[in-house]
């Protein structure tokens, strides 16, 4: 196997890694439509891709980008009718590093393009089949001719984790030096994490001074916090998609980015939040992908409380066990009775019934439970606790 | 140096694991679930809650008394068993005849206050009273900090000092709300390995996505013991995967941990079966399909070098490559189809209608194509058939 990095373990964060504090503003590129469909199996209906930009502009992303022109048919139309929507956000269209493809975008009206390439050796010699100055060139010519037409222009260094760094700072400056607005770096194998992402983004920052932009994958589930780490180095735009949809493991999910800057880093982009859900299930839905219970920030399992320690804390202060509020990503606060119940969550549920148990009938009631849960092997609908107390209150149960 | 570096790995799919919401394991699964995982050889793993009752006691003292061996050898798989910081629970763990107890007790003043409504030092009597029931029972323990990521760092060494005079074997740092980042963990964690003599445990929440980029940050930070689950089962978001800490350590810090990792999608698809959650198909490391490629770029990359877009090679994992026919493939992925799998040799104008028709008709249908319909598109086209 290739060896991917030049550091190992014993490597050590730095000073100013550890007390980097990220400056903002913060951009976010949502790419649900492009990354996002292009995973294997995933296709949007065209109402469906012109639905999901509608609400993303409506939660409040900065730029939208929509699709590849280059493939013709329906998805030119398709990103032709979002540009003309008017939305209140910038319309990105993505584009290999060719002048015919910008000129599809062209076509399309977007106000922005992606002009894409790849930048590593690996990519360079065995995928595209030529040498690192026909990069450069093509990067020149496609960059050129889209500031010409003036339009914004991202420029997409893929494999960039694998790439040659003094390679890639020379990509960097030839996308400028041809009037790039900002240059994307892309973990396309999703192999960095967050040190290493720091140190070589934080090099290009300094290297080229052009705004830089995330784009990170999640194959070793680092997505989130290697895009918060290229944040940290300086860079100030991040491509997100809704729940992570991508290539393979997917790419760096626009709700977990949102809430980790809010939480973790203590930056706030006036996201509306509290549409995260909605968005997270209509493009489950679309994409035929469920969105799992578990799934961070957005999963249907995030607020409810089964387990007694954490049951009792957050019924003493949801503060004990909860970041934030459920409201603010759209969900409810719920207390499940199963398996590792106690007191507290069959309480609660009781109560929210109507029902008011004594403590000593509370503690007869749990190794019932407990017991019912472990014989059906899941947990308890509160119809079923409700019945089990009235059993205990009937008599019919010692 | 990193080849001298040990990191352990302790299991706990059967104890935090199944306190996911709505997750019940028998007591058949769970020690079938042990078993695998002592055969691709994790060394240790928490084997249940004791306290919760006669069932879960039974089923930590049938996984005790099986005798599970690490990777068929000599060494004994070490049975842990989870202990609140009372004597009753370690004397349940130990009446299962588990090898060792995890005591754990929550640290932060959040907790101490909103939900025990008590003090610091009660926390440190707790504890104490705890430890010496484990020392008299003669178990091994491992002394944990619950919302330890919330913690004043300076009461958390003081509490791990005390869990390193009382003899603990090891001291756990959970981050119970998943709640750090990377720099945040590393950099607490530093301090702690520099204070404490004993190893460092990580037990890494995914609530914002970070749990194995945190667990990763600690070893970094000289912790040397990591906590994970099959699929990352857990409470909430679940823990750190095994399957991500193991592929990462190995792959990214060329560390060997020695684990049969060509079992890992075998072992999750028997847990996503126990405990009734699907392995999403794009589960970083064991998902289906993250190593299915369909976008011309990827599926092109792919075909002339598996390298261009993947970081190692599905069979280390127990899956396998597909390329997938949808709208986003482009022509060489289409000749490759057709030449190895139908014994057709397309030319270039061919491919390129032929590609129209895939992509309009995917857009219909909403989907890729399936093998067979892709024959029925070239036959309808090109032999006058259909």
């Amino acid at each position: 196997m290739e060896q991917h990095r030049s550091s190992g373990l014993t490597d050590t964060f730095t000073e100013e890694m550890l007390s980097s504090k990220i400056q903002g503003p913060v951009y976010i590129d949502d790419t649900t439509l492009r990354d996002g469909e292009q995973t294997a199996g995933v296709v949007f209906a065209n109402e469906e891709k012109i639905h999901i930009a509608r609400m993303l502009a409506r939660v409040g992303v900065h730029q939208i980008e929509v699709g590849i022109p280059a493939m013709g048919g329906d998805e030119k139309e398709t990103i032709k009718r979002i540009a003309d929507l008017g939305l209140p956000a910038s319309i990105l269209a993505w584009n290999r590093a060719v002048v015919e493809d910008v000129q599809k975008s062209l076509d399309c009206g977007v106000d922005a393009v992606a002009i894409s390439i790849s930048a590593s050796d690996i990519h360079i010699k065995h995928k595209l089949q030529r040498d690192r100055q026909w990069v450069l060139d093509s990067v020149k010519r496609a960059t050129e001719f889209a500031k010409k037409h003036g339009l914004y222009v991202s420029v997409n260094a893929e494999d960039a984790s694998r790439a040659d760094r003094q390679f890639l700072v020379e990509f960097g400056l030839a996308a400028k030096e041809a009037g790039a607005d900002r240059v994307r770096y892309c973990d396309t194998v999703g192999i960095l994490d967050p040190l290493e992402t720091y140190e070589r983004v934080k090099s290009l920052v300094d290297e080229i001074a052009l705004p830089i932009e995330m784009h990170t994958h999640n194959d070793f589930g680092m997505a989130t916090a290697n895009a918060i780490a290229g944040l940290e180095a300086g860079a100030t735009y991040v491509n997100t998609t809704v729940n992570g949809l991508g290539e393979r493991a997917g790419n760096a999910p626009l709700e977990e980015l949102v809430m980790a800057l809010q939480y973790c880093a203590g930056i706030s982009l006036g996201i509306r939040t509290s549409l995260f859900r909605e968005l997270s299930e209509y493009v489950a839905l679309a994409s035929g992908r469920p969105l799992p219970a578990w799934k961070p920030v957005v999963g249907g399992n995030l607020f409810v409380y089964e387990s007694e320690g954490r049951a009792s804390g957050v019924v003493r202060d949801p503060a004990t066990y909860e970041i934030f509020l459920p409201g603010e990503v759209g969900l409810v606060r719920r207390f499940n009775v199963g398996k590792y119940s106690g007191a507290s969550a069959v309480r609660q549920q009781l109560r929210e019934r109507g029902y008011h148990p004594l403590d000593g009938e509370v503690s007869k009631l749990v190794p019932v439970l407990r017991t019912r849960a472990i014989e059906l092997k899941r947990s308890l609908f509160a119809s079923e606790v409700v019945e089990e107390y009235l059993a205990l209150g009937d008599g019919r149960r010692r | 140096m990193v080849a001298e570096l040990k990191i352990r790995l302790v299991d706990t799919t059967l104890r935090d694991g199944e306190q996911a919401v709505g997750v019940i394991f028998t007591r058949w699964e769970k020690k079938q679930i042990a078993t695998l995982l002592a055969e691709i050889g994790v060394p240790a793993i928490e084997a249940g809650y004791p306290p919760l009752g006669p069932e879960e006691q039974e089923c930590v003292m049938a996984i005790a008394e099986a005798g599970l061996r690490v990777n068929g050898g000599v060494q004994p798989l070490e049975v842990n068993a989870f202990a609140r910081a009372r004597r009753d629970d370690v004397v349940a763990v130990a009446a299962c005849g588990a090898d060792a107890v995890v005591i754990s007790i929550s640290t932060s003043d959040m907790h101490i206050e909103r939900k025990f409504r008590r003090s610091r030092q009660w926390v440190l009597e707790q504890i104490q009273e705890a430890a010496d029931e484990a020392r008299s029972l003669g178990l091994v323990f491992c002394v944990s900090a619950e919302d330890a990521s919330r913690t004043d760092l300076a009461f958390l060494i003081q509490y791990y000092q005390l869990a390193e005079e009382l003899g603990a074997r090891t001291v756990r740092y959970c981050d119970s709300l998943g709640v750090e980042d990377p720099y945040t963990t590393y950099r607490r964690v530093k301090v702690l390995t520099q204070e404490i003599g004993l190893p460092v445990e990580m037990h890494m929440h995914n609530d914002f996505g970070m749990a194995t980029a945190n667990a990763l940050a600690g070893v970094r930070a000289g912790a040397r013991s990591v906590v994970s689950s099959i699929g990352g089962l857990g409470e909430r978001t679940g823990n750190a995967p095994l399957e991500e800490v193991v592929m990462a350590l190995t792959h990214l810090y060329g560390v060997s941990l020695d684990i049969d990792t060509s079992r890992f999608r075998e072992i999750a698809e028997y847990v996503a079966g126990a405990s009734q959650r699907a392995i999403p198909i794009w589960k970083a490391i064991i998902g289906t399909n993250v190593f299915a490629h369909e976008s011309g770029i990827h599926a092109d990359g792919i075909l002339k070098n598996p390298s261009s877009y993947e970081a190692f090679s599905p069979e280390e994992v127990g899956l396998e490559r597909q390329i997938v026919i949808g709208k986003h493939s482009g022509s060489n992925a289409l000749v490759h189809k057709f030449r190895t799998e139908f014994g057709i040799e397309l030319d270039g104008e061919t491919a390129n209608l032929l590609l129209e028709r895939v992509r309009s008709t995917a857009v219909e249908l909403k989907r890729p194509l399936f093998t067979k319909e892709l024959m029925f598109l070239y036959e309808e086209s090109w032999q006058g058939g259909a």
